[in-house]
């Protein structure tokens, strides 16, 4: 098992990456943290996209599908942005944020479940 | 109360980080501070104690749609700086109190300090503000494991969350932070039409209202008189007491420089003439009146008895315990006793205004069974069992007052002589802790009455006693 500053870190390393941190989707508030804050500011980052997470999980219970989110993809025109929530702990989730143009996206989730995988919260 | 400031559009909230001097307070608000590449600001400081609090403000999260603007204050660890501890955390949405787990005497101090916090906390009154413990110093090779810790808490647990923490490497501090912010959230949610919206109160006027406050000695539920420094106070003995002015005399040694190492001691009258000191610390420091001699030869001996005397019952006595003797003014010679704190069955029942009315009675039943053991065990010795002085270390049943100065030996009682003891103990319990309470109980004895268990008789006897200054 792997602490919130190893798996980040374990997700520094894809290729096209500009930040990641774990956040509590009760206040937004981040649990850990890495990346450049120079093109994403993720505490900002982190709050807003909460919202999301929260307006889906809401969804899914209104529509009463019995079923989980395993992660959430936004496409802008020049980043990815990868939200998976724990598992273990669903009132965590992962924000993951890549460049388009160099990030591999199938490789980027794969990363993403390993870290979600190896994570002790 | 968390407000509104709509000038800022931001929900504030106060997160108040308490504890006992040297838990890691500080050192917890710091290693924050550093994660969030802020700086933590501490208003007039003293040798590198904190005198008002510890202040550091971050702003991220969300909460109906606004930021979260988080005040993390820290209180000042000092017994004389109650008033301030106090204040802060009654303006609290959250208390995160951090204990030190580095040794089990630690943890022990830390248990005293939380019943008194929710003490507090149960005074404020208003929407309850919830407690998380930071369990610190995890790193320690002595540390208290994380179940030790939840035995210890006892039942003092109940409602509490857990965290561990190394702060001083800023492991768990983080963690802690954002459980204490969901925390004060909840209580937000919980009484959302009292939110307040206004100008919140930043760090420069909450310490204008600190500096406004008393200082005081500690004051609450274990307060005592606050202390009074009379000019003719005897001098107190100091480290360095010549060998054979000391019992034990090793181990009494370190007791003695462990007591005398609080700068803050100070020395007060009694109505028995008697003086004592460390008020607010760990330890009680005490000297009848008679303890005073003009010859030295005549203190010896009473040093020497006071020896026989812990020598003679100090299996029974709780541990950390010495007896001095030192020149308290010109010619002439005072004896004192030192003792460290340990707590008593009182302290241990500090909660019971708050528990359902099972356990209640099952822990009123407990209390009378170890008195009852407390006469039997100690009978031919002079320590009278109460439920100030007696006190309970696992199964080891222990005397933690201070030894009689001049005690007289106690005869065995018959069973009924006991009983009637205990019965007038659990009565004062009844009259003063359970007061609101003992309507209540009695409605409800009905169905608790066993009529077989052996206290049954002793707890109807001190409820019934207890109801006699109850208008009906």
């Amino acid at each position: 098992m792997s602490t919130a500053k190893e798996s980040l870190s374990m997700l520094s390393e894809l290729e096209g990456f500009l930040g990641a941190c774990i956040v509590d989707s009760n206040s937004g508030m981040m649990l850990g943290a890495t990346g450049s804050s120079g093109e994403l500011n993720l505490e900002l980052a982190a709050a807003g996209n909460t919202e999301v997470v929260r307006a889906k999980l809401k969804t899914l219970k209104t529509l009463n599908l019995n079923d989980s989110i395993e992660d959430i993809l936004i496409t802008l025109g020049r980043q990815y942005h990868l939200l998976r929530p724990l598992s273990s702990n669903r009132a965590l989730f992962i924000y993951l944020a890549l460049d388009r143009k160099r990030a591999n996206l199938a490789l980027a989730r794969h990363q993403l479940t390993a870290a979600e995988n190896g994570l002790q919260v | 109360m968390a407000i509104v400031d709509l000038k800022d559009n931001v929900v504030v909230v106060r997160i108040v980080y308490d504890g006992p001097a040297y838990a890691g307070k500080t050192t917890t608000v710091r290693a924050l501070a550093r994660g969030f590449s802020r700086t933590v600001d501490t208003p007039l400081q003293a040798d590198g104690r904190t005198l008002f609090f510890d202040w550091l403000e971050y702003t991220g999260g969300l909460f109906e749609g606004r930021q979260i603007r988080c005040q993390i204050v820290s209180v000042p660890g000092q017994a004389e700086l109650f008033a301030r501890r106090r204040a802060l955390l009654e303006s609290a949405d959250v208390v995160v109190f951090v204990v030190d787990t580095g040794d089990a005497d630690a943890v022990e101090r830390s248990i005293v300090a939380i019943r008194e916090l929710k003490e507090i906390l149960r005074q404020a009154g208003g929407t309850p503000i919830g407690i998380i413990v930071q369990a610190n110093k995890r790193d320690l090779p002595g540390a208290v494991s994380r179940e030790g810790l939840r035995a210890a808490l006892g039942e003092d647990f109940e409602g509490i969350a857990l965290t561990e923490s190394v702060a001083e490497e800023g492991l768990g501090v983080r963690e802690t932070f954002v459980l204490a912010v969901r925390v004060a959230l909840d209580r937000v949610r919980g009484d959302v039409t009292e939110l307040a919206v206004g100008e919140c109160v930043g760090e420069e006027q909450l310490l204008a209202a600190l500096q406004a406050l008393p200082i005081t000695a500690a004051q609450g539920p274990y307060a005592r008189e606050v202390p009074v420094v009379a000019d003719d106070a005897p001098r107190l003995p100091d480290a360095n007491v010549p060998s054979g002015a000391i019992w034990p005399p090793l181990e009494g040694r370190l007791v003695l420089h462990e007591a005398m190492a609080d700068s803050h001691v100070v020395v007060k009258v009694e109505d028995t003439g008697a003086w004592t000191a460390g008020e607010g610390t760990p330890w009680r420091i005490h000297s009848a009146a008679s303890a005073e001699y003009g010859d030295l030869d005549v203190a010896r001996a009473a040093l020497l008895n006071q020896a026989r005397a812990h020598a003679n019952h100090g299996e029974l006595l709780s541990p950390s315990r010495c007896v001095v003797l030192a020149e308290s003014r010109p010619g002439a010679w005072r004896v004192w006793q030192i003792a460290k704190v340990a707590p008593s069955l009182r302290v241990s029942l500090a909660d019971v205004q708050h528990l359902e009315l099972e356990p209640l009675y099952q822990r009123l039943a407990a209390t009378a069974a170890t008195l009852s053991e407390a006469y039997e065990r100690w009978t031919g010795t002079p320590l009278k069992p109460t439920l100030d002085s007696v006190g309970r270390r696992g199964s080891w049943l222990q005397y933690v007052e201070l030894l009689p100065w001049q005690g007289v030996v106690r005869a065995a009682l018959s069973s009924s002589e006991r009983e009637a003891r205990i019965a007038a103990q659990l009565t004062e319990l009844f009259r003063v802790e359970l007061r609101a309470r003992r309507l209540e109980i009695t409605r409800s004895f009905v169905t608790m009455w066993q009529g077989v268990a052996p206290w049954d008789g002793v707890i109807a006897t001190a409820l019934a006693a207890s109801l006699h200054d109850v208008p009906r």
